[in-house]
């Protein structure tokens, strides 16, 4: 239940439309019960939440953060030639930024959402690339690379307030 | 290998995933970069800072909920089979066919709603889950036994080829438990012998598998979401044994094997 809420909130970003997805996921996982093969419950679960989340979102029409499954992703990622993050800021630094938590959120909700759904079941759920890329329905190869741009993203949002903060000092 | 490279192996490396050339070369150049290995540093620090903050609670409400939409669905799909059944079955055989269906829709939600408690347990064991999970699959299939026989010297070898081990399959009817055949499941990562024994109506699945240690551990009886289990490791293997019989029924199955 806590996995399956928190899966639902950070996709339709709404506490209530995830309290209907949860309910709608439940059900549709009674129904398909008896073709549940047995093998990683936990992630079977988190797939039908994460289609009927989908769905929700998709009838809001709020598809304007949706990345389209049916784009060539593989292409769309590795042809993207994207400089690493330049690592200058210590961990240290990133450490002692006080309000970095809200930051942090802020820049996960704003991450688009077939990243931010890869970044939450990793860091939050902990399944393993394997069970992801079946949630997502997505290559392994696919998960690692908006895994990582997830985590750039993360981080660079994180540099960039605390390099506003030292401004701000200054 | 430059950084550029290795920023997938980067994420791979953090989470342990990931093998073969490629990400053994990753591994390489990171733990010799300085830049690399400060951006892996700050990608945990994000990552601990995401499950200290961003995970979002469930609602109080949400699970009471749920079970009662569950148990909506499941008043429906009793009507539904209740009806298909009467238009089908006359006489008392309808009626109780009507029953049937009633208590494996029941049977079904309370499966549901065990199953999903019991892998919400962050701290439950592994083990204890997955036996339960198997058990409860076994009820809930049409046919739980793959190799229907009451005879063992037909059950131990339908098992060659299908788990690594040769399990120990005993006839235990004249002591009122009926054999009534084998399957092979997957628990705790592995694939497992199942034999599936009857005391009047209750079905006892008891799963087998080597042992990783070899020491004998004794029978520990513990109650899993309403059913009986036992837990015991004798001659290497590593043994439970699992129903809705009551817990010295179990236990006395579990002295005869």
């Amino acid at each position: 239940m806590r996995a399956a809420f928190n899966l639902a909130y950070w996709i339709v970003r709404s506490r209530e439309e995830a309290e209907d997805v949860v309910q709608d996921a439940f059900v549709r996982a009674f129904r398909g019960f008896a073709r549940f093969d047995g093998a990683a419950p936990k992630a079977w679960l988190l797939t039908i939440v994460r289609n009927v989340a989908y769905r929700a979102l998709q009838s809001r029409k709020r598809s304007a953060n949706v990345v389209l499954f049916s784009e060539d992703l593989r292409n769309q990622e590795g042809g993207d030639v994207r400089e690493l993050p330049s690592p200058e800021r210590s961990a240290e630094a990133l450490l002692v930024a006080q309000s970095e938590s809200h930051e942090l959120l802020a820049a996960l909700a704003e991450l688009p959402v077939s990243y931010r759904e890869v970044v939450v079941l990793r860091e939050l759920e902990g399944l393993s690339y394997s069970e992801i890329a079946r949630t997502v329905d997505a290559p392994v190869g696919t998960v690692m690379s908006r895994l990582s741009r997830g985590r750039a993203e993360l981080r660079n949002a994180l540099a960039r307030h605390i390099a506003k903060d030292e401004t701000d000092a200054v | 290998m430059q950084c550029k490279d290795a920023e997938e192996g980067l994420s791979a490396l953090i989470d342990g995933e990931g093998a073969g050339e490629r990400q053994q070369a990753a591994a390489e150049h990171i733990a010799g970069c300085p830049q690399c290995t400060a951006l892996a540093n700050d990608y945990r620090h994000v990552g601990e800072t995401l499950r200290a903050v961003a995970y979002v609670p469930a609602p109080a409400g949400l699970e009471a909920k749920v079970r009662a939409r569950l148990a909506v669905e499941a008043l429906a799909a009793a009507q539904a089979a209740a009806q298909a059944a009467s238009g089908r079955w006359r006489f008392d055989a309808g009626r109780w066919m009507q029953q049937a269906a009633a208590l494996v829709v029941v049977a079904g939600l309370a499966a549901l709603v065990s199953w999903h408690l019991t892998w919400s347990a962050a701290d439950q064991d592994r083990q204890q889950r997955d036996v339960l999970a198997a058990h409860v699959r076994s009820l809930l299939q049409e046919a739980p036994i793959q190799v229907a026989s009451s005879e063992r010297h037909l059950v131990r070898p339908w098992f060659n080829g299908r788990v690594e081990f040769a399990p120990g399959v005993k006839d235990l009817t004249p002591q009122n438990f009926t054999l009534l055949g084998g399957r092979v499941d997957w628990i705790d990562g592995r694939r497992v012998a199942t034999l599936v024994y009857k005391r009047r109506l209750h079905i006892i699945n008891v799963f087998m598998w080597p042992a990783d240690v070899q020491a004998d551990a004794a029978p520990r009886a513990i109650g899993l979401k309403g059913y009986n289990a036992i837990s015991w490791t004798s001659g290497g293997m590593v043994h439970w044994a699992i129903s809705d019989l009551n817990a010295k029924e179990l236990a006395e199955l579990q002295a005869l094997l």
